[in-house]
């Protein structure tokens, strides 16, 4: 370092505060300062010119600043909390029942197991497909109360078992009747059928023949010079 | 990139400091939060751009620009020096050397006075106060030894009347 005087003084004084001398250089400016004492108050006065502050507490600043992102993660976190202790709460049900399970209750699902209204209560008996129900048959009888009865002997009867020929007669004949009682509707409905037919003949006849006479007393009219006579564009039309 | 908690960190870790150098220059508290405020949220703004390691300097940096622009603006403040006035030395005798320090730096430039903060109260080497500033290691230690001067010779001014 170069020897202190009045002109580099203030610049070694603040190097000497900045801590940019090393020690040699330091007790040099310190016995300089012991040796000059007028130049110790401008010494003392660089040592002042430091500041030097705590941090003060600044209410409300964090707050202002920080992103309160710690509101969403905790309604994340509570969801998935949540998510995970529905999940154990579900398992460990399922699990409970498989526990609860002895050998008796398999026992009686396995007899149970056809029957589903049993197993399920909730669940309805499907009804099997071609039977009918009640309801549907009770309807069915009191639309066909004649054929009904002739219908169930025919399904039930088997010729080929029958052996009594007296019987099978009388079973002959109550098939007759059944199936005599069926044309006569057919025929009751045809008849009627046909007298409308003849009906509307008529009547269609009845017209042309009005017609016909109206034609004929137009054209006496005309031949009597009633009307005017009126000069056919086409003469051969007349 | 700097993350929420990273963020929340550097808040809790700086925005003090950061609140500190900007009142020491602006003097107004509701102004300083303002500025504080900015920073932050430009590191937010900039958050895929700070290194996790440069937050603090990065803060200072913006709380520096950020107050060179508002006084361009001149919104707030109007120096007193500029105006011509003299500011009248009616110091109560119980102040501290601290306060005087104070009334001190209050006469320096806003460059000087950060430099000076920064040097005195973040611990900054020349450096790193030139990166944060854009200036030369020479250039801080010009105007460090300047600003230092100036306080050094306000102080022996403020004994002699006191």
């Amino acid at each position: 370092m170069r020897e202190i005087d009045i002109n580099n003084m203030d610049e070694i004084f603040f190097e000497y505060f900045e801590g940019n001398l090393n020690e040699a250089d330091r007790i040099q400016v310190l016995d300089f300062v012991k040796k000059n004492p007028e130049y110790a108050e401008e010494f003392n006065s660089w040592g002042s010119s430091f500041l030097n502050e705590p941090i003060a507490e600044v209410p409300g600043l964090e707050k202002l600043l920080i992103k309160d992102f710690a509101f969403s993660s905790y309604w994340t976190k509570l969801t998935l909390g949540s998510f995970l202790l529905l999940s154990i709460v579900s398992f460990g049900s399922k699990s409970k029942v498989v526990l609860k399970t002895s050998p008796e209750i398999q026992r009686i699902k396995a007899k149970t197991a056809d029957i589903p209204s049993i197993n399920n209560p909730e669940v309805k008996p499907i009804p099997e497909r071609g039977k009918k129900s009640i309801l549907h048959f009770k309807r069915t009888v009191s639309i066909k109360q004649d054929n009904i009865d002739s219908t169930l002997k025919i399904e039930k009867l088997n010729f080929d078992q029958i052996a009594n020929p007296t019987v099978k007669d009388s079973i002959i004949q109550d098939q007759n009747q059944t199936q005599s009682v069926s044309p006569s509707l057919e025929q009751g409905k045809e008849k009627e059928l046909l007298t409308r037919k003849e009906e509307r003949k008529e009547l269609r006849k009845i017209e042309r023949y009005k017609r016909r006479q109206a034609e004929v007393k137009r054209q006496q009219e005309f031949l009597k010079g009633d009307k005017p006579y009126v000069v056919p564009v086409n003469p051969n039309a007349f | 990139m700097l993350s929420t908690e990273d963020y929340n960190k550097a808040v809790k870790e700086y925005s003090k400091n950061i609140f500190r150098f900007i009142i020491k220059s602006v003097k107004d508290e509701a102004w300083s939060k303002d500025i504080v405020q900015d920073c932050y949220l430009k590191l937010w703004q900039h958050r895929d751009n700070v290194p996790l390691i440069k937050i603090k300097p990065w803060l200072f940096t913006t709380a520096h620009n950020l107050m060179i622009n508002q006084i361009k603006r001149g919104a707030r403040t109007v120096s007193i020096e500029s105006e011509g006035i003299v500011e009248p030395h009616f110091m109560d005798p119980d102040y501290s050397i601290k306060e005087l320090i104070d009334k001190c730096l209050d006469k320096l430039p806003l460059l000087q006075k950060n430099i000076l903060l920064l040097r005195d109260l973040e611990g900054y080497n020349y450096k790193e106060i030139g990166q944060m500033l854009s200036l030369t290691e020479e250039q801080v230690k010009v105007y460090l030894f300047r600003a230092r001067q100036k306080i050094k010779n306000s102080l022996k001014e403020l004994n002699t009347i006191l």
